[in-house]
């Protein structure tokens, strides 16, 4: 089959955008998912749509790279693939023929009226296309689902109308602000679409990547809210059965992971959005509440996203320097330290300490007061010996004198 | 569905299409200039082929249509739904709208669904009054191209506004703003007062050029690679393997997010390196004897 623009399944490129957009220097033979064909068309259909933002870079061999400056973009670019969807030709007629037939919401019309009017459109254009009853039929049927028609029924009959339009015009402002920051932006991008929207927002600290996994994220949402089990295919292949529970997500990496309640280990797990390959819904599970309310009582614990509920808490404390003309600092620690407590030692330091289930994710925030730091006490000493050892490698990386006795 | 054909671009453009053959103002270079304002860079071949041929019998080889009325798409469900979930946020404040219309529509999610776990715990005080009412002065100046005056920690400022920014991270609304050719960043919280001038033109196309750029050498060991190029990817940023396990990065920033630059890449401790600028590299090392005088062992 020859190559087109236009996909049916998301999946086919979701992949390549995030080697592109997150990595940027695998060249053809570096990326492996699937045959050097497929990385061709692929990449041609990711330069199509984001024609502005793909770049290229030879060294050794030519890379492709998604180089984008978040915080110069008023909208997220890779919403762009997300418009991509591929149809029929009767699809997009029918699209426009049905909605043109229903034109405002007054308009109340049986399948038969639909289907004579559709063939008077048709007569207008010599090579006639045809519509059997059962495509319309299907047609009709999808868009009662998708919300843009409904139905009455008076007696026997079925009407069909489109369903109230809604004034976005007073959405605008909100619109083009949570397309960008809020869970499942694309669909703020769907609907600014059809709006002229000026863009006065812009965004620091962006991190737009998160929309590649738009999919996976509304078929977690949509297990949440139905209150079902889920098998979750990882992109290694296998298949776990679990309650999702809630989705983290970060500000400072963009990373989104969910964390679910595991049949199979008894326990709350964590997962990566980026890493799972497709969800399917499966039974209602009678034990969410009580599962959300098990992580609510343990969410102080979980610095990032790693839980392990039936290992014993790690203690973390640092005593860091503050001198008295120095409280920006403090209250740099008071708003960065989630769950943890500050006490005042002395004049110049102060005391951080929480306890929780997995040290390593806290060592790279320690880091970011490297100049300050006096004292560490983990409970997991093979950890702190570690913080303590990458810190004399960086007096060697950096060549600072006097490192050799420390 | 999220992925369905009715949200995509040739479907947009077949509205705009149709809407130009009903106001018998429909020309070929009208409809390459559609599919190339909405449309993806190969789809004027797809498009115009398919018209030509009628495989879409929407458009007639004259130019007009069978349709009889502007061609508009009502909201979905799942459209109809965000936006529920939208007004379940506390910025929704902000935008003083109306949710009426949604009264029997389930959101798509809630505030119980999702969690920003690392998000800093002093963010703006979306339901204050005054805050409220600077934040939709500024977007009123924005839109009408106004001067605005500004009460910022006591001072009075004359300035144009460029753009509202947001940082998730900070949860955070900061003003940027030009006067005289010099940029000024005010955070949205300190604005004691905000009142409209006089209105006058104005664009700005050098807010963020001042872009300066620092290279990196990165030691792959416990996912550094992965963790860095997730890390630093709201940067405009360039990347190259070395060796097996080297990797060279150059990032671009803002001047005036130098020190937070500083404080990301000490966070991934020695397996990130900065190699140039030499200045930067002063700035590291600079953190690192005061932590050697901090005596820890």
């Amino acid at each position: 089959m020859g190559y087109s623009e236009l996909i049916k399944h998301f999946d086919r490129i979701r992949n390549y955008m995030h080697e592109f957009y997150i990595y940027g220097f695998k060249d053809r033979n570096q990326i492996t998912h699937k045959s050097k064909r497929s990385y061709d068309n692929e990449k041609r259909r990711l330069e199509s749509y984001l024609k502005d933002f793909m770049s290229f870079q030879y060294t050794t061999s030519k890379t492709v790279f998604l180089s984008i400056d978040s915080r110069q973009m008023t909208y997220n670019p890779l919403y762009k693939a997300f418009e991509a969807k591929s149809f029929t030709h009767k699809d997009i007629t029918l699209h426009f023929y049905i909605l043109d037939i229903l034109y405002d919401d007054s308009q109340s019309l049986t399948f038969q009226e639909i289907l004579n009017k559709v063939d008077e459109y048709l007569a207008l254009f010599p090579q006639t296309m045809h519509f059997d009853e059962s495509t319309l039929r299907k047609k009709l049927k999808e868009y009662v689902n998708l919300g843009i028609l409904t139905t009455t029924h008076l007696g026997k009959q079925v009407y069909y109308q489109r369903t109230k339009p809604t004034d976005l015009s007073s959405y605008q402002y909100a619109l083009s602000y949570y397309s960008e920051i809020f869970p499942l932006g694309v669909i703020g991008h769907y609907m600014l679409n059809q709006l002229q929207s000026p863009q006065y927002f812009s965004f620091k600290h962006h991190y737009i990547s998160r929309a590649i996994d738009s999919e996976i994220m509304a078929k977690i949402f949509d297990a949440m809210k139905q209150k079902k089990s889920i098998y979750l295919i990882h992109h290694h292949n296998q298949s776990y059965h679990i309650v999702p529970l809630r989705l983290y997500i970060s500000s400072q990496n963009g990373r989104c992971h969910l964390l679910a309640y595991s049949y199979r280990y008894k326990q709350i797990k964590t997962f990566r959005i980026d890493h799972i390959k497709d969800i399917k819904l499966s039974e209602d599970c009678d034990c969410f509440d009580d599962y959300r309310t098990r992580l609510k009582q343990i969410e102080k614990h979980i610095w990032s996203v790693q839980c392990h509920e039936k290992q014993p808490l790690e203690h973390v404390s640092m005593t860091i320097q503050i001198l008295p003309h120095e409280q920006y600092v403090l209250q740099r620690l008071q708003r960065e330290k989630r769950h943890g407590t500050i006490t005042q030692i002395n004049d110049t330091s102060y005391e951080f300490s929480i306890d929780i289930y997995d040290t390593y994710e806290i060592l790279p925030w320690i880091r970011t007061f490297i100049g300050r730091i006096l004292k560490l006490n983990f409970s997991n000493r093979t950890i702190e010996n570690q913080f303590k050892e990458d810190i004399k490698k960086m007096y060697e990386l950096y060549q600072i004198k006097g490192s050799d006795e420390s | 569905m999220i992925f369905h054909e009715i949200y995509g671009c040739y479907y947009l453009c077949m509205e705009k299409i149709i809407n130009h053959a009903l106001n018998h103002t429909l020309t070929q270079d009208k409809i390459l200039e559609i599919i190339n304002q909405y449309a993806f860079e190969d789809s004027h071949i797809e498009i115009m082929s398919h018209l030509k041929n009628q495989d879409w019998p929407l458009i007639t080889q004259d130019y007009h249509t069978p349709l009889h009325h502007p061609s508009t798409r009502p909201l979905t469900l799942l459209e109809k739904r965000w936006l529920k979930s939208l007004s379940l946020d506390p910025r929704i404040q902000l935008f003083s709208i109306s949710f009426d219309n949604l009264d029997d529509i389930e959101p798509l999610f809630t505030n119980d669904d999702y969690l920003i776990y690392d998000q800093y715990l002093d963010g703006d005080c979306f339901d204050d009054e005054l805050y409220i009412k600077n934040f939709q002065t500024i977007l009123y100046a924005l839109e009408n191209q106004f001067i605005l005056k500004v009460t910022y920690q006591n001072k009075q400022l004359i300035c144009h506004p460029t753009k509202l920014e947001y940082s998730l991270k900070d949860n955070k609304f900061r003003l940027k703003t030009s006067h005289d050719h010099f940029h000024k960043t005010l955070n949205l919280s300190k604005i004691t007062n905000c009142e409209l001038t006089q209105q006058t033109a104005f664009q700005d196309n050098k807010l963020y050029q001042n872009k300066q750029s620092v290279i990196l050498e990165l030691y792959d060991e416990r996912s550094a690679l992965e963790r860095a190029m997730m890390q630093f990817a709201d940067l405009q940023k360039k990347a190259e393997q070395i060796n097996d396990k080297t990797y060279r990065i150059e990032l671009f920033y803002q001047k005036e997010d130098e020190t937070e630059l500083l404080i990301r890449i000490l966070s991934f401790g020695p397996l990130l390196k900065v190699i140039e600028p030499q200045r930067f590299v002063q700035l590291i090392q600079e953190r690192l004897k005061l932590q050697l005088s901090c005596g820890l062992r």
